[in-house]
């Protein structure tokens, strides 16, 4: 418990957070690819074929771990912007603006491979389903947060906070969006066939490859969320001496290395 | 005592901008002569679409004014002096929104019934529109102080004031525009009213703090 | 071999599918890349510039 509590505090000071997720940055990016690489495969070619959906199912492996993390990432948004808006942590700061555009990219995955999936299922390529619309209103949460933040660019901690408050704003309001929208769905049309289907997931072989899709897009996030919030830290402590320390000391290690 | 007299100086220096109260209602009439002339002016088709486009004009119309609540009080300095007089910054934020309110959510949902007949809302409706309007507006004027403190540093934010306020508005309108819908076609808007009801005593409850939050922020 | 990447007459839409899926990330991707190079680029020549300064007083 004492080690986990000064690991915590110790991810909480910029020079060690850039310190300690320098080395996680490269195993993520290689999980994230083993686990894509073993997960499409898997479920493009070996999983079986839906009965009702026929291979257009398919698309669950990248659709759905996609629409997971938008969500999973808004998440941790909010909650990064309440520790960044509370207690002024810097870290938190870096984590919440660099969770922002990868939440915003999975979101837009999500859209849009939905919308794939719309046409033969739907015959359109857009319904105002309950997923479907509360998930754009999800993108302009998102876009609300980046917003705010490159509007002040003069002042980028003044920014974070105002950011952090509207990320908690989204975070207060993205249950009452969802159950308004569910509802809303569930009274002006009869429900649309759903994507996920009455038939569902159930065979062993087809939730495999989901889940290890789920786990790859989780290791890819960590891996942008880590490399953007590092630049974050770079750019606003510029001036601080460690900063000068690490980069410098990045290049001594790479001549050395090549020496060898 | 000194809450009262916030308010009677905002609704003051709000009333002698008559554009607060004029411009919704003519950004109203303009919009609204463009559903026939895009549409088709057959009642059977404007009445169909009537409890929406009367619902989001009265939301747009709105959303137009929101940008310049904080605006003059935070370039002359008047925040300033609230927080240095001890002043509670969430009560000031109120007293923003219970005038916005007075000077532009009472026109706006009196005028909604005018933008009914015309665009042939059916007749029972009325009531219900108004009420509906009357639960809603201090809604927008609320949620629109949170979003104008955010925004009160920026330059040509009105945009940046949309994207902030509208994914706040949607089940607003959802329920607002949902429960005229529903007296249109005849049955009861109870429901809907009462979650618009549950919308306003929480928007009551944190659009003040999450205002003054943020006008903390920009003080700094 | 071809038959392995046949999806029936949702080609289109499988595929879409995973192409979005894999440009979205690749451009997240490269942009991160880029912006981090950008970053350590600027404090690199910053840092040598003003080294330079001190060292020719």
């Amino acid at each position: 418990m004492n080690r986990l509590l000064k690991f915590y505090h110790e991810l909480g000071s910029p020079p060690s957070f850039y310190r300690i997720t320098s080395h996680w940055l490269k195993p993520m990016l290689i999980l994230a690819i083993i686990f894509t690489l073993y997960g499409l495969i898997d479920g493009l070619f070996f999983a079986p074929e839906d009965y009702q959906q026929g291979d257009s199912y398919r698309i669950i492996f990248v659709h759905v771990p996609a629409a997971w993390m938008s969500m999973f990432i808004y998440a941790i948004v909010g909650i990064s912007g309440i520790m960044a808006f509370v207690w002024r942590m810097k870290v938190a700061e870096a984590v919440m603006m660099a969770s922002v555009p990868i939440g915003a990219i999975f979101t837009t995955i999500t859209l849009l491979t939905g919308m794939l999936w719309g046409k033969p299922m739907w015959g359109t390529y857009w319904d105002w389903d309950a997923r479907m619309t509360s998930e754009l209103i999800l993108l302009f949460l998102y876009i609300g947060v980046m917003g705010i933040y490159s509007a002040y660019d003069e002042d980028p901690r003044k920014a974070a906070r105002l950011a952090a408050l509207v990320a908690i704003i989204g975070l207060i309001n993205l249950p009452i969006i969802r159950y308004s929208v569910y509802w809303w769905t569930s009274i002006h049309q009869g429900s649309s066939v759903s994507l996920m289907g009455e038939s569902g997931i159930k065979d062993w072989a087809m939730l495999r490859p989901l889940l290890v899709m789920a786990l790859a897009t989780k290791f890819y996030y960590i891996h942008s969320m880590l490399c953007r919030a590092q630049s974050h830290l770079l750019k606003t402590e510029q001036d601080k001496n460690w900063v000068k320390l690490a980069l410098t000391g990045e290049r001594k290690d790479k001549t050395q290395g090549g020496n060898l | 005592m000194r809450f009262g007299a916030l308010v009677k100086r905002d609704v003051l220096v709000s009333w002698r901008k008559k554009s607060n109260i004029y411009q919704p209602l003519v950004f109203q009439l303009l919009i609204v002569t463009m559903f026939p002339l895009g549409l088709g002016a057959g009642a059977q088709t404007l009445a169909k679409i009537a409890p929406a486009v009367v619902w989001i004009l009265a939301l747009l119309s709105t959303l137009i004014t929101l940008e310049n609540i904080f605006k003059d009080d935070y370039e002359d300095g008047s925040l300033d002096v609230y927080v240095l007089s001890g002043m509670s910054l969430p009560l000031a934020a109120f007293s923003k929104a219970t005038a916005h309110w007075l000077t532009t959510g009472i026109p706006v949902m009196l005028f909604a019934p005018v933008i009914g007949v015309l665009m042939h809302l059916p007749e029972q409706s009325y009531g219900v529109l108004l009420l509906s309007l009357l639960l809603a507006t201090p809604i927008f004027s609320l949620l629109g102080t949170v979003g104008s403190a955010l925004i009160v540093n920026i330059k040509n934010g009105g945009m940046l004031l949309s994207v902030l306020i509208m994914p706040l508005l949607s089940p607003v309108l959802i329920f607002g525009a949902g429960a005229v819908l529903e007296t249109t076609l005849g049955n009861s808007a109870l429901g809907h009213l009462l979650l618009l009801l549950g919308c306003a005593v929480l928007a009551l409850t944190l659009a003040p703090l999450a205002a003054a939050a943020a006008i903390k922020v920009n003080l700094e | 071999m071809i038959e392995i990447f046949d999806m029936g007459k949702y080609d289109f839409y499988v595929w879409g599918s995973i192409g979005v899926f894999f440009f979205a990330l690749l451009a997240d991707y490269i942009s991160v890349k880029a912006k981090s190079n950008h970053i350590k680029r600027l404090i690199k020549t910053k840092s040598r510039k003003t080294r330079n300064r001190s060292n020719q007083r």
